[in-house]
């Protein structure tokens, strides 16, 4: 975990070493003496050797010291910090959906394998599957929200946690709001993740269901529901979990995508402006913080998955 | 027992591969003969025949500049389409050879490569992506670079896997015994057991490819306007939702297209060629 980690910060270290063009020449101008250059290279350690410049970097960013945004001329982490709630809540909101949706529609599918509705929700998984998460964003927002009006267009409303303490405080309004918000950027980010789901847990359940404990649990007259969703479920939602887990990285690229379409202010919409203006320090932070993140779920998903799977026992 | 081929009963019988790959050679053919399918010139502007919905003459319609947006579409794919294969085949070649290099000497060598390759897969897919493209500049030989830099992984994993089962067979250590170096065991010997999930990964990859190229382009990091880019265009669509839906429709639907014929076309190969699953 440690040195992938620290490899994660040698890549974004390194992308940074391989943009053209001397940092100092580009903040003092293409006029600049080059003693002046020099002078800046000296002040910002860019004179250091590589290795000398990567163990500072680490040294800086273990300490939560980002660096300073060129053209918002904030410290790089209280920006990202700042908007990665915003991130995490859309996430969830996607991976509510691919739940919701994925995980009926798959059991359903495996218990009547072969029917039209088998056949008909692995159709729509297909192409759950292949349909572009940005096309899908301008789709959802042009009829619900600019044909039929029924959902707002663009922007987050107040924060789902804060609006959940104003709603028990009598003020529902604002959470009705944050909800509406949420909707069509959460279906628009779950619906690749409910596609992936509901086809893994109807092969993954289909596989179970043929399983000798699952004849002997019909045999002895268990009834056909529980025999589904306490007896085999518990066994086929164990592959599916590994999946989901995997799948919050697609998540959070997606998110990048999701915040751009919906103007979302989350860390995705940051790390995009930061890209496109070439504000490096920014671009640098986004992706460590982005990149840090995905490990921290890879893990926990892991950690998870041993919990529940008794025959794996990490060491 | 006889050797069983690809029995054309089998292939018709999988609806997914016949599907996909007829959708997948109409995308080829429309990319390459795209001066032949379309009838507009591709530039041609046509100020008085502004977003026009699909109707006679224009068959899905003009843009905001009056320009055929089936001719968009067809010229569209060339980059699309070039971009995806040049870094699939790139992305395939690279992980194919770590893998087989791990998998087969094993020891550091292996622990080291794949020390690497857990690196490259800490990091979301586009944002791995967009870094590169952000150090690298926007274009779409940067693109292919990162797309190679995103997707090599997956193949040195599974080649890895099949490398570490097969240098144990008799036939490889009979090849050793007969004086084989290792890259021609390697090559030989070794690869061709991994030959059958390469391909499954690479035909699923190219649409995976696809809509990541689009995705940067969508962003405005890909392919750059004036060239007809399926991602830009959607993009630029969005400006006109209101007026002309399909301005960001239809190229969407090209990419979804494409997106769907690859992976039926990846999901009937995977029945076919890669029974043991590694490629899943």
């Amino acid at each position: 975990m440690v040195p992938v980690m620290i490899g994660i910060a040698a890549i974004v270290f390194g992308l940074m070493q391989i943009v053209p063009g001397d940092p100092a020449v580009v903040l003092l101008g293409q006029d600049a003496t080059p003693e002046a250059v020099a002078q800046l290279r000296h002040a910002l350690g860019l004179d250091r050797p590589l290795t000398v410049q990567f163990f500072s970097y680490l040294g800086h960013a273990l300490r939560g010291d980002l660096g300073e945004s060129i053209f918002q001329h904030e410290p790089v982490a209280e920006l990202v910090f700042g908007r990665l709630p915003a991130t995490v809540e859309l996430a969830l909101g996607g991976l509510l959906v691919a739940l919701v949706v994925g995980l009926p529609l798959g059991v359903l599918a495996a218990v009547r394998r072969g029917s039209l509705f088998d056949l008909l929700s692995m159709a729509i998984a297909q192409l759950g599957v292949s349909v572009p998460v940005f096309w899908l964003g301008i789709m959802l927002m042009l009829w619900f929200a600019v044909q039929l009006g029924w959902l707002p267009a663009i922007g987050r409303g107040a924060p789902v946690l804060s609006a959940v303490g104003l709603a028990l405080a009598g003020r529902p309004e604002v959470l009705v709001d944050s909800l509406r918000h949420l909707i069509l950027p959460s279906v628009t980010l779950g619906t690749y993740g409910a596609a992936l789901t509901s086809r893994m847990v109807r092969s993954s359940l289909a596989e179970t269901l043929v399983e000798d404990y699952v004849r002997t649990a019909r045999a002895k007259g268990v009834p056909g529901w529980r025999v589904v969703y306490v007896h085999a479920l518990r066994n086929a939602l164990l592959p599916v979990v590994s999946v989901i887990g995997l799948q919050f990285g697609t998540l959070l690229g997606g998110a990048v995508v999701t915040e751009t379409i919906f103007g979302w202010p989350g860390v995705g919409q940051l790390a995009v402006k930061a890209i496109s203006q070439r504000d490096l320090p920014l671009v640098q932070g986004t992706v460590l913080v982005i990149a840090l993140l995905f490990s921290f779920v890879n893990l926990a998903v892991d950690l998870v998955y041993a919990a529940i799977h008794p025959r794996i026992r990490y060491k | 027992m006889k050797a069983r081929g690809l029995p054309l009963r089998r292939v018709v019988r999988s609806y997914s591969l016949v599907v996909g790959g007829l959708m997948v050679l109409a995308l080829f053919v429309v990319a390459a003969f795209a001066p032949y399918v379309t009838w507009a010139p591709l530039d041609q502007m046509d100020m008085g025949a502004r977003l026009l919905p699909p109707g006679p003459g224009h068959p899905l319609g003009t843009d905001n500049f009056g320009r055929d947006m089936w001719t968009r579409i067809a010229y569209g794919a060339r980059p699309s389409v070039l971009i995806a294969v040049v870094s699939v085949a790139a992305s395939a070649a690279l992980g194919s050879a770590v893998g087989l290099v791990a998998g087969y000497f094993g020891g550091w060598v292996d622990l080291v490569l794949m020390r690497i390759v857990d690196i490259f897969l800490g990091f979301p897919v586009i944002i791995l992506a967009l870094a590169l493209v952000a150090a690298l500049g926007p274009g779409p030989v940067h693109v292919s670079i990162a797309l190679v830099a995103v997707f090599w992984t997956q193949y040195a994993r599974v080649v890895r896997a099949s490398a570490l089962a097969e240098k144990e067979r008799e036939f490889v250590e009979a090849a050793r015994a007969a004086g084989a170096g290792p890259v021609r065991i390697l090559v030989r010997h070794v690869f061709p057991a991994a030959l059958g999930p390469v391909v499954v990964l690479a035909t699923l990859g190219l649409g995976t490819a696809i809509v990541s190229e689009s995705t940067l382009s969508f962003l405005g990091f890909g392919v750059q306007p004036p060239a007809p880019s399926w991602g830009w265009t959607l993009a630029y669509g969005m400006r006109y939702l209101r007026e002309d839906p399909y301005l960001s429709a239809v190229p969407g639907a090209a990419i979804m297209w494409t997106v769907l014929g690859f992976n039926l076309l990846g999901d009937g190969l995977r029945d076919l060629l890669d029974p043991r699953g590694l490629s899943r």
